[in-house]
């Protein structure tokens, strides 16, 4: 038996003879750790927990600085309402109440005024080249 | 959900975790009733103040409950994360008290009398006790891991956070100076060292 194994040995016996049984937990702790407990349960259900942020589609955050579904509708309807008037005849135009007053007033062709560099009418400009 | 408590002696510590997190105290009083008394008898060992030793343990299960939620499953077990933490809160402790020394600390006082006709073992206990309280803070406290707490290597290493070679070196090295020790003084000490 060499020196080591020898201290080994005893070691041993001296590490079995200071075995203490684990100490009990006096009421006091036990009480101060299950309050903590209670506190830290409490505190947390207290927060409200944290949504995640639900991401926008494509469609939205293309709309979004258009002013959004609204700002697109109102863009629709000016569309709409613009290519009707472009193509509506003119008779169809004073039909539409409010409307017909200010379709009267336009007298003619609005360029009959319209001068292209001293030549007195578009068809004049356009046989002179 | 709520468990009663005897169902609970059969559920892992990481289940009781979960359960804990999700607002079930009869979950903390089973990891309390399981754990906290390994965790007294560490602090008690490396800080020899009774009144200390239960803040650290309070401490570190107050620890415990504050991490549940974010428990990461499989990653460490909890007795040796609490382990962990309560050697180092005790390390911190015992840094504090440098001051005065660490081998100054004060001495826990033995709760069973001093008596001439005290069994061997009583004595060969107080002096290994005594032996162990001049090592140095890591030796002594790989050695409480292994032979008082019963932790293997590889959690001893998880506990201070070194590789399994280095707890071998540390104990191996704090074991020959135990033993140095004990064997000059084990006439003063009136042991037989067989």
């Amino acid at each position: 038996m060499t020196d080591t194994e020898k201290h080994q040995i005893d070691l041993d016996a001296f590490f079995k003879d200071a075995v203490d049984p684990a100490p009990e937990l006096s009421s006091a702790l036990m009480a101060s750790i299950l309050a903590d407990a209670g506190e830290v349960s409490a505190a947390r259900q207290g927060v409200p927990e944290r949504q995640p942020v639900k991401r926008k589609g494509w469609l939205a955050r293309v709309m979004e600085p258009m002013g959004g579904i609204q700002g697109m509708a109102a863009v629709g309807v000016c569309t709409v309402l613009g290519v009707t008037v472009g193509y509506a005849s003119t008779d169809t135009l004073q039909s539409i109440p409010g409307v017909g007053d200010i379709v009267a007033g336009i007298s003619g062709d609005p360029l009959d005024d319209f001068t292209y560099g001293g030549i007195a009418s578009f068809s004049d400009f356009l046989a002179e080249g | 959900m709520t468990m009663a408590f005897d169902v609970m002696s059969d559920t892992g510590d990481e289940e009781l975790l979960a359960l804990y997190a999700s607002g079930d105290q009869a979950a903390a009083r089973a990891l309390m009733l399981r754990h906290a008394p390994r965790v007294l008898s560490l602090a008690r060992r490396l800080l020899k103040d009774p009144a200390e030793a239960e803040d650290v343990t309070q401490e570190a299960m107050l620890r415990l409950w504050k991490i549940a939620p974010d428990w990461r499953t499989g990653e460490a077990k909890v007795s040796t994360w609490l382990y962990r933490v309560g050697s180092n809160l005790c390390t911190d402790r015992l840094r504090k008290k440098r001051g005065v020394g660490l081998d100054e600390a004060p001495e826990m006082e033995d709760e069973t009398p001093n008596v001439e006709d005290q069994l061997i073992a009583a004595d060969r206990g107080r002096a290994l006790r005594q032996a162990m309280d001049r090592l140095p803070a890591r030796q002594k406290l790989a050695l409480t891991l292994r032979h008082f707490e019963e932790q293997s290597n590889p959690e001893i290493a998880e506990v201070l956070e070194t590789s399994v070679e280095a707890v071998e070196s540390l104990l191996s090295r704090a074991r020959r100076t135990l033993a140095a020790d004990l064997s000059s003084n084990r006439s003063a000490l009136g042991l037989a060292m067989d």
